[in-house]
């Protein structure tokens, strides 16, 4: 599934943004335009790939938003909307006219939820969100962006039993980004972060709440018990760090926010989005060549040889392995 | 092939500037008719003598069409008559400037098999017309009058436009103007030319039309698809390239044996300039026959010229396979001798290595080794079966002794707090008594450790277990007004029973759940979960009844299983907890608004007030005492109700009727009111 | 002249007089598009369009159930909002209509392609101001080389089936305004050559009965030579790369059109590329 950056602006400013890069650099009328919006669903579909990520920035500031969204479900697209459901009324009043007609299996949001007293936000802003769950929840997956290893997930339990939220929890680190300081997860704390997630699985298997991991969590830091937990609840666990596919609004393409600075192509260069994702994943493997992994270990890892862990996100290589001011020299 | 240019007559109703027919002011101005005649005859005695040879006679002039179409009648009835055999080789083409052209030509043209008309065209004013600088306008308003007829007719026609020195400093525009102004592009460019004495303000340079056509060539080749017809650029090219052998009779080095042409006098002449500037005349068709003037001297003198300039003039030249040494004429009109190359061959020469190689890529080589051209780029309310057979029941003496009887539920929660109630019943009344349940989902949840199951699973296939269900139409009795009452004979307990409800376990609250849960002083809890579609209410309808209660100050919370909607605004426990707990938290509220579902029995079960939405199932039929009931009308095809006795099962099909299903025709406000009556009470 | 369509208004009298002829029929009111079919249809008569023009954009109208089978050109000013449209723009695709635009909006050469990708027949119509050149040559790209299928984007498919190397391409017929193919008439039967003719009331015959054949008509025939006389008083559009596609369409008229030449030129180009990509192909 590929993302769609509808605009690269957003109206929050969260300290672990992994998308700061994109963000610092916006121009506020850097939004995708509909020739790019119908040349990437052609593209797509002749990738016979029915799936796309729209994101941001804040993909509702898009002043089209709800246009986009319902031109591209009638070409028979999956939608997945990744928001902070910070918007203004009279969007989220579109959304309702317009969107809500359409069953949650064609389109989706996924919200980015921030605990209310680690990383606090305007009341203002608070209210919207509490406005954005109450009219969407059932279409709604909450998403956390794990920047500390204090974090609190109590929260997201209480706003999916409020607002009838999807029963799937989307638990993202947040990741390095090449020459930015952003706040995110270091290595050495990867197992404390885990540990932590695990601590809260009375309140998942309570809540029916499934654990959904994203990219660059390590194998060897879980123990087999927490690895067990986390299949039993989820069916899969993901140990992998391979190429997201972000596109930019000017169809510029790279294969991850933390990655945004390396290696930008053009989606008009690629005949397909299998092209573009086997190019990122040949850069990634290129790079894997020379440091196979984020941790010292991942040189002898068994398991990182046979593919079933990554040996962290390529973002952390980065930062541990190289001079993230120049990336002369590396692969990426 | 032979050509012979057919100059039939020298009047011409134009007078461009640039014609230099120095022969012009003849006595002999048209052909008359007993030369024509003899011409046709001297053709056939060629043709006679040569069966493989051909020709092709074009009329020229003058101007052709002022002959009138019955000269042209009268041509070819010549020809019919004195070249019956040869005829079939004897082709017609026409250089005219066709403003003479009307519908009275069409006839004889087509019987001539002309096809196809070489005229010209000037943008320029003062250039072509009839009557120096004062008639381009008018003339060229007949052109393009004659142009549509042409085309109506069938005719194609294509340009010679004679490059002077007015149109030097405009290539691009006059380029882009004709290819513009001839439907197939076909436009040849010319350098005009004289014999002596050029005047100053049209005459030309070859170096002046090697510019030219270098800008034009310039802009043609990179877009040589969407100009076709483009000369000398294409018969170049195609030249160059191999594509072609064919060359101009300038070029070919072999006009002495392939052209001629024939004035009104009869006078044979070379070629049409050598007629134009009254040189090389090759004797006269009244005189001599075909043959004789194809042999004439001079014509021996050019056959031999090739071999004079490779040796000389052009000796070593790359292009003489293209070129020749060019036009013997305008060699002896600059020289006096026929013996030199053209003073234009620079055309060639110059054109190519100046424009066409250096754009093209294309490097000439002599034919030995040819140029390379770079490489590019319903459930219809198809009634469920209504007529079943009658169910198999229990003789109310039966058990007690042997293997417990196999039963099997219905599919669906609705009444499982029934069939437990009544199972307790029968054991209280036989404590050995026995069932075996065929575990549905969520039975074993709710029925495990009941006193009455021996065992929950699935009977042997040998084994038909009892079914739990309301016998459609085929089981009349008296007990059958109440669904209680129909289950409980079927498991063979003696009716009219008492409708208790049963659970076989104590109630337990979970902390978590007891803690998240936003308690205000007065609970609803609202439960809009179904095993059928038909029961369900739309979420809006529940979603505007929540907001009214939430204002009013309840809480409201909803229950119901992982796959239903969620009723926005309110605090979901849907698919939170296990159904024991379910039935456990649900006697904290202080009311029950739901569906004909299993939490309507577990409101009856602690006795809560309940509001139950009634549709396709009866509510006298399924409802508690106690309970307040809404039955909503129905307007469809089944008026009884599509679900419970007499109707079927509970069918996974939503109702045809869609959104106007008769669970969808509740009021809030009557809603809202049932509840606020039935916490009062 | 092959015998010619007739555009006529909507109107029993005239239509019954009519014979022979294929019809292209204009209604005023969207309730008689399926009632003039109708009513050409069961007379025996070929009914090759309804047009209909509205003032409302494409997504104020009611598209009716009626109006299946029919072929209909309908002229709106804008699409208007995706939104309001998007529950009902699979009905709009099963429908024969082909909804006409102005190209001067730039939007509307969004929504053209919006439409298009979603299997709805658009067609651009030119009129005096400019369109946004740029963005024509890139709907055009689409239009002829859009790596899905996608229903046509008018005039670019036309001109694409007709094309041929060096020869001019009139696409008026995208119009149905080509008097090679076309003649108008208006309620009174008189006949004129084109929709701009009718309107300043230059008619080639009093009355459909009096036309005979219209080959044989001096005002046709003067007609046919129009485009030529460009040629005659330097008009700038002669020499213009772009006018064998053209024709003087956008500036004939003698209104200035910055811009207009390069994106003729430009979709001659890519003409050239779709034919030469066709036998490619083939």
């Amino acid at each position: 599934m590929a993302n769609l950056l509808l605009t690269t602006r957003c109206v929050r400013s969260c300290p672990y943004c992994f998308a700061k890069n994109e963000m610092a650099a916006s121009d506020p009328a850097d939004t995708v335009s509909w020739e790019n919006i119908i040349y990437l669903a052609d593209f797509l579909i002749q990738s016979n790939d029915f799936h796309l990520a729209l994101l941001g920035g804040e993909p509702t500031l898009h002043p089209q938003f709800v246009d986009i969204a319902r031109y591209l479900l009638e070409r028979k697209f999956h939608i997945t909307v990744f928001t902070s459901g910070v918007m203004s009324d009279e969007r989220l009043d579109e959304i309702e006219r317009h969107i809500l007609t359409i069953p949650p299996d064609k389109i989706q949001f996924v919200c980015n939820l921030n605990h209310p007293e680690q990383t606090p936000a305007p009341a203002r802003e608070t209210e919207k969100i509490h406005r954005f769950l109450t009219a969407l929840g059932p279409w709604t997956t909450p998403g956390f962006n794990i920047y500390r290893t204090d974090f609190q997930l109590d929260f997201i339990f209480d706003y999916i039993a409020r607002f009838g939220l999807q029963r799937l929890l989307r638990l993202g680190l947040s990741s390095p980004i090449a020459r930015q300081n952003n706040l995110f997860i270091r290595n050495d704390d990867m197992k404390t972060v885990i540990d932590r997630i695990y601590g809260f699985r009375e309140l998942f298997e309570k809540f029916r709440v499934v654990p959904n991991l994203d990219c660059g969590f390590p194998l060897c830091r879980f123990s087999d018990e927490q690895i067990g937990w986390f299949y039993r609840m989820s069916g899969s666990v993901n140990f992998g760090c391979g190429p997201a596919i972000d596109i930019k609004p000017n169809m510029e393409v790279y294969s991850c926010f933390p990655l945004s600075n390396i290696h930008k192509k053009s989606l008009f260069e690629f005949n397909s989005i299998q092209e573009v994702a086997a190019f990122y994943t040949d850069l990634h493997e290129q790079l894997r060549q020379d440091i196979p992994g984020a941790f010292e270990a991942c040189a002898a890892c068994v398991l990182r040889s046979e593919g079933r862990c990554s040996g962290g996100g390529v973002c952390h290589i980065l930062r541990e392995f190289t001079d993230e001011n120049a990336d002369a020299g590396m692969p990426l | 092939m032979k050509t012979i240019i057919f100059k039939a007559t020298d009047i011409c109703n134009s007078n461009c500037i640039y014609c230099h027919a120095v022969r012009k002011n003849q006595s002999v101005k048209t052909m008359p008719l007993e030369i024509l005649e003899r011409f046709f005859e001297r053709i056939n005695a060629f043709l006679t003598e040569r069966p493989e040879e051909t020709l092709k006679i074009i009329w020229h002039g003058g101007e052709p069409l002022t002959l009138g179409p019955d000269y042209f009648y009268k041509a070819l009835a010549f020809k019919d008559a004195h070249c019956r055999e040869t005829g079939p080789r004897i082709s017609f083409d026409m250089q005219s400037n066709l403003t003479l052209f009307s519908k009275e030509y069409v006839d004889v043209l087509q019987k001539m098999g002309i096809k196809n008309f070489g005229t010209s065209f000037e943008l320029l004013p003062g250039v072509r017309g009839s009557g120096g600088k004062t008639g381009s306008d008018s003339y060229n308003r007949q052109f393009i009058r004659a142009l549509s007829l042409l085309e109506e007719e069938g005719f194609s026609w294509g340009i010679i436009y004679v490059v002077t020195k007015l149109a030097l400093n405009r290539p691009i525009e006059l380029f882009r103007t004709l290819t513009n102004f001839v439907p197939s592009t076909s436009v040849m460019f010319n350098p005009v030319t004289f014999l002596k004495d050029k005047p100053g303000q049209v005459a030309i340079t070859p170096e002046e039309f090697v510019d030219f056509l270098g800008e034009i060539f310039t802009e043609w080749w990179p877009k040589r698809e969407r100009y076709p017809g483009v000369d000398p650029f294409k018969s170049l090219v195609d030249n160059l390239l191999g594509v072609s052998e064919a060359l101009l009779c300038t070029d070919s080095g072999r006009c002495a044996d392939t052209h001629l042409c024939v004035s009104p006098d009869g006078t044979a002449w070379q070629c049409g300039r050598s007629s134009d500037w009254d040189l090389m005349r090759h004797g006269s068709i009244v005189e001599s026959p075909l043959a004789d003037i194809l042999n004439h001297p001079q014509r021996e003198a050019l056959r031999k010229r090739p071999a004079v300039l490779k040796e000389g003039d052009c000796s070593g030249c790359r292009f003489w396979g293209i070129c020749h040494g060019g036009c013997p004429l305008d060699a002896l009109a600059e020289t006096g001798s026929i013996l030199h190359k053209s003073p234009w061959c620079w055309t060639k020469k110059g054109f190519i290595e100046k424009y066409l190689e250096p754009a093209t890529g294309i490097t000439y080589r002599p034919a030995e080794s040819p140029a390379q051209e770079p490489a590019r780029a319903s459930e219809d309310e198809k009634s469920l079966p209504r007529a079943r057979p009658r169910p198999r029941m229990f003789p109310a003496a039966a058990g007690g002794s042997g293997e417990p009887p196999w039963i099997g539920p219905i599919p669906g929660m609705d009444d499982v707090l029934m069939v437990s109630g009544i199972l307790q019943q029968i054991v209280e009344k036989n404590p050995s008594r026995r069932f075996k349940l065929v575990n549905k989902a969520g039975y074993r949840d709710i029925l495990s450790g009941h006193p009455a199951i021996a065992e929950i699973g699935l009977p042997p296939r040998t084994i038909d277990p009892v079914p739990l269900d309301y016998g459609g139409n085929g089981a009349p009795s008296s007990c059958q007004e109440r669904a209680y009452q129909v289950l409980a004979e079927r498991l063979g307990l003696e009716t009219p029973a008492a409708e208790t409800l049963f659970v076989p376990f104590k109630f337990e609250d979970d902390p978590y759940l007891m803690k998240f849960i936003p308690w205000k002083a007065r609970n609803i809890i609202i439960c809009p979960n179904c095993e059928t579609p038909r029961k369900q209410m739309n979420t809006l309808i529940w979603e505007k009844l929540s907001q009214k209660l939430i204002e009013a100050g309840f809480g409201v919370m909803q229950l119901a299983g992982m796959k239903s909607g969620h009723v926005r605004g309110v605090y979901s426990l849907q698919g939170l907890i296990h159904v024991r707990q379910v039935i456990s938290v649900i006697r904290h509220f202080d009311l029950v608004i739901t569906t004909h579902n299993l939490f309507m029995q577990i409101a009856r079960l602690h006795k809560i007030p309940a509001v139950v939405l009634w549709g396709p199932t009866d509510h006298r039929f399924f409802g508690y005492q106690g309970h307040h009931h809404l039955q909503s009308r129905r307007t469809c095809p089944s008026p009884e109700g599509c679900i419970g006795r007499r109707a079927g099962h509970i069918p996974a099909a939503a109702c045809p009727m869609g959104d106007s299903h008769c669970m969808n025709r509740f009021e809030v406000e009557t809603i809202y009111q049932a509840a606020q009556e039935a916490l009062n009470r | 002249m092959k015998t010619p369509t007739l555009v006529c208004p909507y109107s029993r009298p005239l239509l019954d007089r009519i014979a022979g002829y294929a019809m292209v029929v204009r209604v005023d009111r969207f309730a008689d598009i399926s009632r003039a079919a109708d009513e050409v249809r069961s007379a025996g008569k070929t009914l090759q369009c309804v047009l209909v023009e509205s003032e409302m954009p494409l997504n104020a109208i009611d598209f009716q159930k009626d109006w299946q089978g029919i072929p209909i050109a309908l002229s709106v000013p804008a699409m208007g909002a995706f939104r309001e449209i998007a529950d009902r723009v699979r009905q709009l695709a099963d429908l024969k209509v082909h909804v006409y635009l102005p190209a001067a909006k730039r939007e509307n050469l969004t929504a053209s392609r919006m439409l298009a990708s979603l299997d709805v027949t658009c067609c651009l119509v030119f009129d005096s101001a400019p369109p946004h050149w740029e963005a024509l040559a890139d709907l055009m790209t689409y239009a002829l080389f859009g790596s899905n299928p996608h229903a046509p984007v008018e005039p670019f498919n036309y001109l694409a089936e007709h094309y041929r190397a060096g020869a001019d391409i009139d696409w008026g017929a995208v119009y149905f305004d080509d008097s090679a193919e076309f003649l108008h008439l208006d309620a009174d039967g008189r006949v004129a050559l084109s929709w701009r003719e009718l309107c300043c009331g230059a008619f080639i015959a009093e009355d459909i009965s009096l036309l005979g054949d219209p080959s044989e008509n001096a005002l046709y025939r003067n007609s046919l030579n129009t485009r030529r006389a460009l040629f005659l008083n330097g008009h700038p559009c002669i020499a213009c790369e772009g006018w064998k596609v053209c024709l003087g369409r956008f500036g004939a008229d003698g209104k200035h059109r910055p811009g207009c030449a390069a994106s003729a030129a430009d979709l001659l180009g890519e003409l050239e590329h779709y034919r030469n990509q066709q036998l490619e192909r083939a």
